[in-house]
């Protein structure tokens, strides 16, 4: 592969020779075993493997919701009419009413239940669980952006911040965050 | 089995970017060589952070195994790059690793293994002491900017800091290596 | 109508302390150092003001982010009030769910959490919240460190303690 690295002569102060042995004083700490790519891979698989389970093309999940309603609602006339009165249909599954702010994109609710539980956005270490460290790093990122220290444009963290959709990331997804790390998880009312 | 994925999708398109892998995991076509193919490709940055910030091998690993596996299931739900992918990684496996460390340090291991070190000649092992010898925030901008080669703007996204920021901290970090005498031979040759 | 004669005595005395507390010269470093204890015993009959002082060490290291869980045993517990903490960095009240506070009649648990972005953050042990309670019976708190972080997110092996203060009694109950 070619090496894509941009020269630094635009600080102009690291002899290249130097910049060079650098890079080759540190390539061996960038080392893998062979045991470590076969860990990584073979999680990754499985990973993949069950999401193959899981998902399916949303047609299929719109073909089957209308069949089963269509199901549900043949039984539910061949019902009434046998027995010459009212019954009731089955009550359609509802999401909680919840007060919390809705943080988890769109397309993972679209998705499988399991990648709703698995892949939260506001999981922002990525270290599987969403608590005040992702809240803290949200903060941060929100306050250095503010201060003029980060470019918009560029930082990744913080384009990858605006959680709850609305096109910016400020304080109020801090608040929503921080509102959601502490809900009892209790439905209104 | 890395080789031949990556060999096939080479096959497809000569050097597919990286969001067109992630974009493949998304997909779910070819996921798992697109994924092999991005690990293959982003591994020893990934592994060098890793080590850097755990201080011992099995701690690294295990920030590269995480920060992988996050970097999956983000894929999945369809990841949208606006820098480098490596600027996403930094701050992934670095996290994971500080815990790494943090749970070193609350459970020592027994018989650790050290972390591997460099066969390197004196010169490398000049340069190394006197990249180490410098505080961490000089040193994380050395570190991405000359060793992994990024951007200016690309390490300030990796770092959260504003671009000037990395500037300044690489104009200090090359202003203490100047006055470093292991390093003069350099200096004075540029 | 005498638990509701009960909370607006409680709010009247809370007020007072409040007061007091922010005089000149009441507030020293003391409750940072003072070792984790109940302070004073309780009658376990009758209505009981509880203020749970919740403390974290976060050793060395600066505290940039906490959230605790806060546990009742009490069959009769209600959470009235909270509180921030002692430092600056945690003065404000913490992230709470208000669930928590208004339509909870048997209190059984509540997440607390806070972050500071300050520029002083503290070290050591230090309260970063006060929860005020109104108990029947004994009463009984856990509380457990759900994540502590250092002012740039990584984070840290930090303890968690509490203190119990009984700040007022109703004889006979509700």
């Amino acid at each position: 592969m070619t090496d894509r690295r941009p020269p630094i002569r635009d600080e102009g102060e690291i002899p290249d020779r130097l910049a060079e042995d650098l890079r080759r004083a540190y390539a061996p700490m960038g080392r893998t075993s062979n045991r470590l790519d076969r860990a990584v891979l073979d999680a990754a698989n499985a990973e993949l493997g069950r999401a193959h389970r899981l998902a399916f093309p949303r047609w299929a999940v719109g073909g089957a919701l209308a069949a089963a309603a269509a199901l549900v609602l043949g039984v539910g006339l061949w019902g009434m009419r046998s027995a010459g009165r009212p019954k009731a249909l089955p009550p359609v599954a509802q999401a909680p009413a919840s007060a919390l702010p809705e943080l988890l994109d769109r397309e993972a609710l679209a998705d499988a239940g399991i990648a709703a539980a698995e892949a939260d956005p506001a999981d922002l270490n990525g270290d599987g669980r969403t608590d005040i460290l992702d809240a803290l790093i949200l903060a941060r990122a929100v306050e250095q952006r503010a201060d003029g220290r980060t470019r918009a444009r560029t930082a990744t963290i913080t384009a990858e911040l605006d959680l709850n959709g609305d096109g910016a990331s400020d304080a109020a997804d801090v608040e929503a965050l921080a509102a959601r790390i502490v809900a009892l998880g209790r439905v209104a009312g | 089995m890395l080789g031949r994925v990556v060999g096939r999708l080479a096959a497809l398109s000569p050097e597919p970017t990286d969001q067109e892998l992630l974009d493949a995991i998304a997909r779910a076509d070819d996921g798992e060589g697109a994924f092999a193919a991005l690990y293959e490709r982003h591994k020893t940055f990934a592994m060098r952070v890793g080590r850097r910030f755990a201080g011992d091998e099995a701690g690294a690993a295990d920030a590269v195994q995480e920060a992988f596996l996050a970097l999956m299931r983000k894929a999945r739900r369809g990841m949208r790059l606006r820098g480098k992918l490596t600027t996403w990684l930094y701050p992934v496996v670095r996290n994971h690793a500080a815990r790494a460390r943090e749970r070193r340090r609350l459970a020592p291991p027994v018989g650790d293994e050290p972390a591997a070190v460099a066969d390197e000649g004196d010169d490398l092992a000049s340069v190394r002491g006197a990249v180490d010898a410098l505080d961490e925030s000089a040193r994380e901008v050395v570190m991405l900017r000359v060793v992994e080669g990024l951007s200016v703007a690309e390490t300030a996204a990796a770092l959260g800091i504003a671009e000037g920021t990395v500037k300044s901290r690489l104009h200090a970090a090359v202003r203490t290596l100047r006055a470093d005498p292991r390093l003069r031979a350099y200096f004075d040759a540029g | 109508m005498r638990r509701r004669a009960a909370l607006i005595a409680y709010v009247v005395g809370a007020l007072g302390a409040l007061a007091w507390r922010a005089a000149p010269g009441q507030e020293g470093g003391a409750p940072d150092a003072a070792p984790v204890r109940e302070v004073q015993d309780v009658a376990p009959e009758g209505l009981q003001f509880i203020a749970i002082d919740v403390y974290v060490d976060s050793g060395e290291r600066e505290l940039g982010a906490w959230q605790v869980e806060v546990t009742s045993d009490s069959p009769e517990a209600k959470l009235v009030g909270v509180e921030g903490g002692a430092h600056a960095a945690y003065a404000e009240p913490p992230y709470y769910d208000p669930a928590a506070l208004h339509e909870s009649d048997a209190f059984d648990r509540v997440v607390i959490a806070a972050l500071s972005t300050a520029d002083e953050l503290p070290t050591g042990r230090t309260r970063v919240a006060r929860l005020h309670f109104m108990v029947e019976g004994e009463p009984g708190f856990r509380v457990k460190l759900m994540a502590a972080g250092a002012r740039d997110a990584t984070p840290i092996g930090a303890g968690v303690f509490f203190e119990q203060t009984t700040t007022g009694t109703v004889e006979g109950g509700a």
